[in-house]
């Protein structure tokens, strides 16, 4: 039989409204109030054997003293789900599931749901982490929400995964992933297209973000015959063997390696591991993608102070913008740190 | 505009079975191959040292690995030219008369290649289980496989191998579906357009295949597509063999020939030509272009085709991703800038998390996507019970038999952009 430990707060424990909001933390026999009304939902198929009552105030006032309470009662009761609320559109009591949800999943493995008005500060703060059942803004719609987090809590604890938020009728956790579909995708790119002829246009499958993030121009180098210059390069260059473990796509390391190796044997220890170009041309002559030869005849010629003893890369192929932006930041950060003025960064 | 002399018929064979024997006829929807005859026609080609032959049946518990390219039978009845032209006759324009096709069954060549290149330049895994939990993703699951597994000659170059391998596939296919001659077929369709009504909007497809050097090419009349202005050709063309595949990045992404030949964004627009919409024409274009000079430049070529075709719609789509993605968003910007809807087809890649944006480059026009899913999604690989190609996987040497865990990447075309597959990426 599924166990089923239930969250809800002093108002539908039935201990008071806002004047009880202090009620101390405590775990009472099988379901108490709308828990009541889930376990006819769940019906033989789950039982609801305990259920942990906090005041809102009490939990947000003595969060960490109640966190440690809770932390020891799911641990002792080890649920096969944890159920909280519904809270609907309830400030302290949304954030409260929320918080009860993470805790129990990311602590104990137990699988959580929860069921939240969409624009409450709960579904805000939580709807990337934790599973969550839209809901109507007030317990008048009590009956459909017990109804949804019964089915879908049900899932979870038999461990089955989840499809589309949209198919499960969940809020969007955040992430995106593969689904079989049908009709095939260019049955569906026909049908958007007549859509969008007569004006009746269909949602998208990849919605737009509203705005990207645009970068300033950096701004100009002073004084260039003193500044010292850094050679950074998405291509892939790396000695034989690439020590460093740079993924040929999806990258998610770099490394920098002495400009006095690159220039031994005319670069000839040094490959491109890059699975996106055609590199035959770069390891003919490596100057080609990280231009040493053109920097060093500037330095020469006067008009740039010196280039910096090592060069930078990583590969930029099929690299997620999380691990682009962090590997960025880290060059750059690094960049500053050995005094470096200015970088000259190819791409391929 | 496409209303001219251009009408094929194209006839369908149905076969559901593939048997191995003396002769190479079709006994109903039978499809028996002599082997010999097969690897005689192969090994016409002295680059290619071994031909083995094998069939992959939908449902049996085979794995095929080294997967470079599906090829469907096809043969020219009357008309002008050859299938494949450019490859098995001259440049003839095709497109028009009768042309004879085996459904339900692809010459599938696998191998390995004579010399260690890394980069873009090697050939990578690409995997097609015909049972089970991953046969979901691949088309070619779905389908019986006669695969050549060949062998170089060993001090070839990795690009003339490639040619011949190539080469031993298409002659391989229009042998085969020498069967279907003088026979009745079960399906006759007609590719003609000329038939257009007024009422209804003239839509085009924009139809963008790789063309990024050597090992990641494609074809059009036997040569590559590298330096191409898009230009615009006849749906029927296609259906001919105008477009050959010789793509080997990422295998997940790979347009085969096959999805050149039944291209499912053709099919639907021709499903729905004189109905919702008349079906304008195709307009091919070089994916991969190097420059933002080049990509505008022809992304301007190709809104300038569909202007002169007097379009009010496109259907775009891609093959690869980086480069060829900018390629794809900037034709769709510049047509809606232009007044012309679009709707564009993409894989997706939002990051091991799946909570990345998931498209490497996009333009604020480009308001309908359809995805064809996400390259970010782990597979397991069950163990099966026979494997096609080789005991072990390129790159890692992993044995094949399975099981074994390995990135969408390596399943073969399990991503086509010309949406083909059964996936879509969707918010969870």
């Amino acid at each position: 039989m599924i166990t089923v430990v239930h969250y809800i707060n002093q108002f539908f424990a039935g201990i008071g409204g806002e004047e009880k909001a202090g009620a101390p933390f405590e775990i009472r026999d099988g379901p108490v109030g709308p828990g009541r009304a889930l376990q006819m939902i769940l019906d033989d198929q789950a039982l609801i054997t305990h259920t942990l009552v906090c005041g809102d105030n009490q939990f947000h006032d003595n969060r960490d003293d109640v966190l440690d309470q809770l932390r020891q009662a799911i641990g002792d009761l080890k649920p096969d789900l944890l159920v909280a609320g519904p809270a609907f559109n309830a400030g302290r009591y949304g954030l409260a599931c929320g918080a009860v949800c993470v805790l129990a999943r990311d602590t104990f493995d137990v699988p959580a749901i929860t069921g939240l008005f969409p624009e409450s500060p709960g579904a805000e703060v939580f709807h990337d982490r934790v599973v969550i059942v839209p809901t109507g803004s007030s317990a008048a719609e009590m009956k459909t929400a017990l109804d949804d987090i019964g089915r879908i809590g049900l899932k979870l604890a038999h461990g089955q995964p989840l499809g589309p938020a949209e198919e499960e009728g969940i809020l969007p956790q955040g992430f995106r992933g593969n689904w079989v579909e049908a009709p095939m995708p260019a049955e569906r790119a026909v049908a958007m297209l007549v859509s969008k002829l007569r004006s009746t246009p269909v949602p998208t499958e990849i919605p737009l973000p509203a705005a990207g993030e645009t970068v300033p121009p950096a701004v100009e180098v002073p004084r260039l015959a003193n500044a010292t210059l850094a050679l950074v390069t998405e291509g892939g260059l790396v000695p034989e063997g690439n020590p460093d473990g740079i993924e040929s796509s999806s990258a998610t390391r770099w490394a920098c390696y002495p400009l006095a190796d690159l220039e031994k044997d005319g670069g000839a220890r040094f490959k491109s591991i890059h699975a996106g170009y055609d590199a035959r041309w770069v390891n003919q002559d490596p100057n080609r993608l990280v231009p040493l030869d053109a920097a060093r005849a500037l330095v020469a010629a006067g008009e740039i102070g010196e280039v910096h003893d090592q060069f930078y890369v990583t590969v930029g192929t099929g690299t997620s913008v999380t691990n682009a932006s962090r590997i960025g930041a880290e060059i750059a950060a690094q960049l500053i740190n050995e005094g470096v003025h200015a970088a000259i960064v190819t791409s391929t | 505009m496409l209303g001219l002399p251009y009408r094929l018929e194209l006839q369908t064979h149905q076969v559901d079975g593939v048997q191995l024997g003396d002769e190479t006829r079709l006994d109903g929807h039978v499809l028996w191959v002599n082997e010999n005859e097969v690897q005689g026609l192969v090994l016409q080609d002295p680059r290619i040292i071994r031909a083995g032959l094998a069939v992959a049946r939908p449902g049996e518990s085979v794995r095929i690995v080294h997967c470079l390219d599906v090829v469907e039978p096809r043969r020219k009845l009357e008309g002008p030219g050859v299938v494949f032209p450019g490859f098995l006759g001259g440049p003839e324009t095709v497109g028009q008369g009768v042309t004879a096709r085996l459904s339900g069954v692809g010459v599938m060549t696998s191998s390995r290649f004579p010399q260690p290149f890394s980069g873009l330049l090697a050939a990578r895994e690409a995997i097609v289980d015909m049972s089970g939990s991953t046969a979901v993703y691949s088309p070619f699951s779905q389908i019986t496989n006669l695969v050549l597994t060949l062998a170089p000659q060993p001090d070839l170059d990795n690009a003339d191998y490639d040619d011949a391998v190539r080469r031993a596939a298409l002659r391989v296919a229009n042998h085969i579906a020498g069967t279907a001659m003088d026979r009745q077929p079960e399906q006759v369709d007609v590719y003609d357009f000329s038939d257009v009504d007024p009422s209804l909007p003239k839509v085009a497809y924009f139809y963008q295949a790789q063309g990024q050097g050597s090992m990641a090419d494609t074809y059009l009349y036997g040569r590559t597509i590298e330096n191409l202005v898009p230009t615009l050709i006849h749906p029927a063309e296609i259906m001919d063999g105008a477009l050959v595949s010789g793509v080997y990045v990422y295998a997940c992404f790979k347009n085969p020939t096959w999805m050149h030949q039944n291209n499912p964004v053709i099919r639907a627009l021709r499903d729905r030509h004189g109905k919702d919409i008349n079906f304008a024409g195709v307009i091919l274009n070089r994916g991969h272009n190097y420059t933002q000079m080049e990509k505008e430049r022809s992304s301007y070529w190709a809104t300038k085709l569909a202007g002169f075709m007097g379009v009010d719609g496109v259907v775009l789509s891609a093959e690869g991703g980086g480069n060829s993605a900018i390629d794809l968003m900037l034709a769709c910007q510049y047509m809606e800038k232009a007044g012309i809807k679009t709707t564009v087809l993409s894989y997706e890649s939002p990051g091991a998390d799946g909570r990345d944006f998931p498209l490497f480059f996009s333009v604020p026009e480009a308001d309908s996507i359809v995805s064809v899913g996400s390259d970010e999604e782990q597979i397991s690989f069950p163990a099966v019970e026979r494997v096609i190609g080789d005991d072990r996987l390129l790159d890692d040497e992993t044995p094949s038999i399975g099981p074994f865990n390995i990135r969408m990447h390596y399943l073969f075309s399990a991503l086509s952009q010309v949406g083909g597959n059964q996936l879509a990426g969707r918010a969870f």
